[in-house]
């Protein structure tokens, strides 16, 4: 059981690791202390679920491997390099980082800032300079992938909550990141944008992308990725395991805030069982 | 509460210059020794947003209006000598390009709003906060008392200064020479606007805005200076723009501020032309004039690219004197950890819901008191969520104008540009009627060929022209501007006369503005914003400008719907009409939230950039090549420009 003891899961030694992250705390500016020594190693191909409760430090976490914030103490490397302000203010390094990690923001209000969606999805691949004919034709393919085509003349802000998902998604992948970061991506949407959603990131993973998802929707974890991260309220790493280890084990759950006891009668008998709004409900009788 | 430079003499604005040299001396070193170009971010975003709050004015009575500052905000955030620099380029950049306070009286505007409000509110500030955290709502409401009694310390100076004008300075029987009221008028009819709506509504913005960035970690001065490097300020300016989505509020409250008044409407008033103040009048240098009173009389939507444009030029202001004042800081960022003991949440108890939640809802409103509520005549808070509305459809039609098929709407924006500018520099050197009307029928013809409706542009340019040049263009019709043959006489005692050069004159001023508007219109309205910008920056405007106007309007409609959401969650929890005092502070309170709530955006806006390989200069798309049609429509703008031109060199 992992409830004990968590198990920390780590790649091979001759695995390739695209991220690492040694002994990494961070703390915004106002002191609040967001994530607490974690030790994190990722290796191409993975695809992981980020699992916590609300402000546990997924999305930071997220930020950290995007490299939009630098750790307060600990180091990252990324794809076998240091990340810091300092490599990040070298322009070269910069762009190098950025077209290989691509990261799928929860607000995707924010993300989608231009007048069209052609221009939004363009966004990416004009800064990191590619060419214009292969950006075309790269819109046009990704457009076609994710089904948008008919929505790439339209203003964001007229689409729908399930729309905005695929063109946020579709800005991301259009500049070919080796590994692609969501947050959240499940929220909000309807059970045919989700069942769409999860199928485009299992290719993605079968594709060989790294996948890196961050959510707390239990019942969406084990169809989007084979390892677990759990993370603590408190920020640190509570477990690192495979996504099925994780979930099985309802006191790390119930710990870290993913599920609850669900206390009900039947006429005279009680129920109590831990509970989440996923399919997997374990019932203890008590009289 | 800005005096313009009639009403005070030269003596007075050059003596309160005077008295600013040494605060603004010592301010730049001040500056200098606290703070680094790493400010210069928070700074430029504080002015500006001093700028888009003072373009909210609030009704009080007598007809006038009172707005609120930001000075003590600023000084807040930033200490007051910082509040001195920001708040001078405010002030400088508004009589500048607005017409909104005197060139020469600069010194005296800024020894009332630069240095006796954020010094005497800062002092209140300190007092009122104590020893209590930078995050504790005390402190918020320190910052709020801090406001009001410096906007009431502000407005006495400027009741001072006007109130002596007739003291000190007379005429040869006895009459004032510049202002014709005296100490016992000016006194309490600005004391009593800023003692009561001006100065509430300056605390309700403080704290709103004090408490908004609180909760979002940013330390205030004094508080947590360690800190302060480490917060990203450079990237949450941009945000600011999107508040002036709500500056179309101010144009709800009619009539000026008390004293702010035109030389005409203030012989009117004291009932006679003081000879200073109509000599000063005519001779002042009334600044660039580039939005005067911020285009307010052509409707909500221009007074909103007024605070655009006030933004963009205060941020560019505030950034450029701090390239000189302040000193380079180039080390990388350090967070300093508190040593904060490690906090540990729990799960809230079991909610257990209080009896009276568990009553039945019996319905306490009176008959007579909701009746009373009703009766109370206030559509403030609905006017402007109509407004917003308005504003936010207007835009996005726009944008599916230029997105339609035209004749303007098939040409590259560069070229576009390049040749409506040329027009509209042409339209500049023409002096005859013909020549202008030329202009008129070519912008007509464009936009009727482009499917714009021509005929409803034509009626809102036409009818805003006069309205914002009218001030110039009715003296320039009278035979004292312009002597010559009498067309008729409109006012017999005293003698005022229409002149046919006079009518010339001013038929030429109003057709130019109104070509200008027209080409402009045309340039907006059938160009896509992006590729406006685009061409923006092809033609090397400043990036600056272009890539905060590109931005602001982006997210115009994502604050201008969160502000209608806040609208209209308050209206369904509001029975009848709320009253005017309670829609005031509501205004307020949205104030602050938008103000926070757009720097939380611009923040989640640049992480997204920033992601995607933004690093500071937006590449967009190469432009296409011009085609030949462009170069044909460019080459023919340019030559009937230049065929007007010789025509009217030929006829003169």
């Amino acid at each position: 059981m992992l409830s004990s003891s968590p198990t920390i899961h780590r790649p091979c030694a001759e695995e390739i690791l695209d991220l690492a992250l040694q002994d990494v705390s961070f703390a915004y500016p106002d002191g609040t202390k967001v994530l607490r020594n974690v030790d994190l190693g990722i290796a191409r191909g993975e695809s992981i679920a980020l699992l916590g409760a609300n402000g546990s430090g997924k999305s930071t976490l997220l930020k950290l491997l995007d490299g939009l914030v630098v750790p307060t103490s600990g180091q990252m490397h990324a794809f076998g390099g240091i990340i810091s302000n300092h490599e990040l203010r070298d322009e070269r390094l910069a762009a190098a980082f950025r077209r290989r990690i691509g990261f799928v923001f929860q607000n995707s209000d924010a993300q989608l800032f231009s007048s069209t969606v052609r221009e939004e999805i363009a966004f990416g691949p004009l800064q990191l300079a590619l060419p214009t004919h292969e950006i075309d034709v790269r819109i046009a393919e990704i457009a076609a992938m994710l089904a948008i085509t008919n929505l790439l003349d339209r203003p964001p802000y007229r689409l729908s909550g399930g729309e905005k998902r695929k063109v946020a998604i579709a800005s991301v992948l259009v500049s070919n990141p080796t590994v692609v970061l969501l947050d959240e991506p499940t929220s909000g949407l309807d059970p045919r944008s989700r069942q769409w959603l999860i199928e485009t990131l299992v290719a993605l993973s079968n594709a060989g992308k790294t996948i890196i998802v961050a959510t707390h929707d239990l019942e969406a974890a084990p169809r989007m990725a084979k390892r677990a991260i759990v993370l603590a309220e408190d920020g640190s790493i509570a477990a690192d395991a495979s996504v099925d280890a994780a979930l099985a084990d309802h006191g790390l759950l119930a710990r870290v805030n993913l599920i609850h006891d669900h206390v009900h009668w039947h006429g005279s008998v009680c129920h109590s069982h831990p509970h989440h709004h996923g399919p997997d409900h374990e019932h203890t009788h008590q009289p | 509460m800005h005096i313009p430079d009639s009403v005070l003499s030269p003596s007075t604005s050059l003596a309160a210059a005077a008295a600013m040299a040494p605060v603004w001396l010592a301010a730049s070193r001040r500056v200098r020794a606290t703070l680094s170009t790493r400010d210069t971010p928070l700074l430029a975003l504080s002015s500006a947003f001093c700028f888009v709050i003072m373009m909210f004015n609030l009704p009080v009575f007598g007809g006038t209006t009172t707005h609120p500052l930001g000075a003590v905000l600023m000084a807040v955030l930033l200490g007051p000598w910082a509040a001195v620099i920001g708040m001078t380029s405010a002030l400088a950049v508004q009589a500048l390009f607005f017409a909104d306070g005197g060139i020469l009286a600069l010194g005296a505007n800024c020894f009332a709003m630069a240095f006796a409000m954020p010094f005497v509110g800062f002092c209140v500030y300190r007092l009122a906060a104590g020893r209590s955290s930078g995050t504790s709502a005390r402190r918020a409401a320190a910052a709020g008392l801090g406001a009001y009694v410096g906007i009431v310390a502000a407005s006495a100076v400027v009741a001072v200064l006007l109130g002596i004008q007739p003291a000190l300075f007379q005429d040869a029987s006895g009459r004032p020479l510049y202002f014709p009221f005296g100490l016992s008028v000016t006194l309490p009819a600005i004391l009593a606007a800023h003692l009561t709506v001006g100065g509430m509504a300056e605390a309700v913005v403080t704290f709103s805005a004090i408490r908004c960035l609180q909760t979002m970690g940013v330390p205030l001065w004094g508080t947590q200076i360690n800190t302060r490097s480490a917060c990203r300020w450079d990237r949450l300016w941009v945000g600011l723009g999107a508040l002036a989505a709500l500056a179309p509020l101010g144009l709800l409250a009619s009539g000026d501020a008390w004293g702010e008044w035109s030389a005409t409407e203030l012989a009117a008033r004291a009932g006679h032309m003081p000879s200073g103040l109509a000599a000063m009048d005519q001779a002042a240098w009334k600044g660039f004039q580039l939005l005067p009173d911020y285009l307010s009389d052509l409707g909500p939507g221009f007074y909103v690219l007024a605070a655009f444009t006030g933004i963009a030029i205060t941020g560019a202001a505030v950034a450029l004197l701090s390239k000189r004042l302040m000193r380079v800081e180039s080390a990388a960022p350090t967070v300093s950890e508190p040593a904060t003991a490690v906090h540990t949440r729990s799960l809230p108890p079991t909610a257990t819901l209080p009896a009276w939640l568990q009553a039945e809802q019996v319905d306490s409103v009176s008959a007579a008191s909701r009746s009373k509520r009703a009766s109370v005549p206030n559509a403030y808070a609905e006017r402007t969520l109509q407004a917003l509305s308005v504003q936010t459809l207007d835009t996005l039609r726009a944008e599916e104008v230029a997105r339609s098929d035209g004749f303007l709407q098939a040409l590259d924006a560069r070229t576009k540009l390049a040749s409506l500018v040329a027009l509209m520099v042409v339209c500049a050197f023409l002096h005859t009627i013909p020549g202008l009307c030329c202009l008129v029928l070519l912008a007509a013809y464009a936009g009727h060929r482009s499917n714009l409706n021509i005929g409803r542009l034509q009626l809102r340019v036409w009818a805003a022209a006069p309205l914002l040049v009218g001030a110039v263009a009715l003296p320039a019709a009278t035979h004292f501007v312009n002597p010559g043959s009498i067309a008729f006489i409109a006012w017999r005692d005293p003698y005022v006369a229409v002149t046919w050069p006079g009518l010339t004159s001013a038929t030429v001023l109003i057709l130019r503005v109104a070509v200008a508007g027209t080409l402009a219109a045309l340039l907006v309205l059938s160009t896509p914003r992006s590729n406006l910008f685009g061409a923006m920056q092809y033609l090397r405007l400043p990036r600056m400008f272009t890539s905060v106007f590109a931005m602001t309007l982006r997210y115009i409609s994502v604050v201008a719907e969160a502000a209608v959401d806040l609208f209209v969650a308050r209206k369904s929890r509001t029975i009848g009409k709320s009253r005017l005092v309670e829609a005031r502070g509501f205004v307020g309170r949205v104030c602050g939230f938008l103000f926070g709530r757009s720097l939380a955006l611009a923040e989640e806006v640049h992480d997204a950039m920033v992601s995607r390989g933004y690093s500071g200069q937006v590449h967009v798309a190469a432009p296409s090549r011009v085609a030949a049609c462009d170069v044909a429509w460019l080459a023919c703008t340019l030559l009937i420009g230049a065929g007007v031109l010789w025509g009217e060199s030929l006829a003169l």
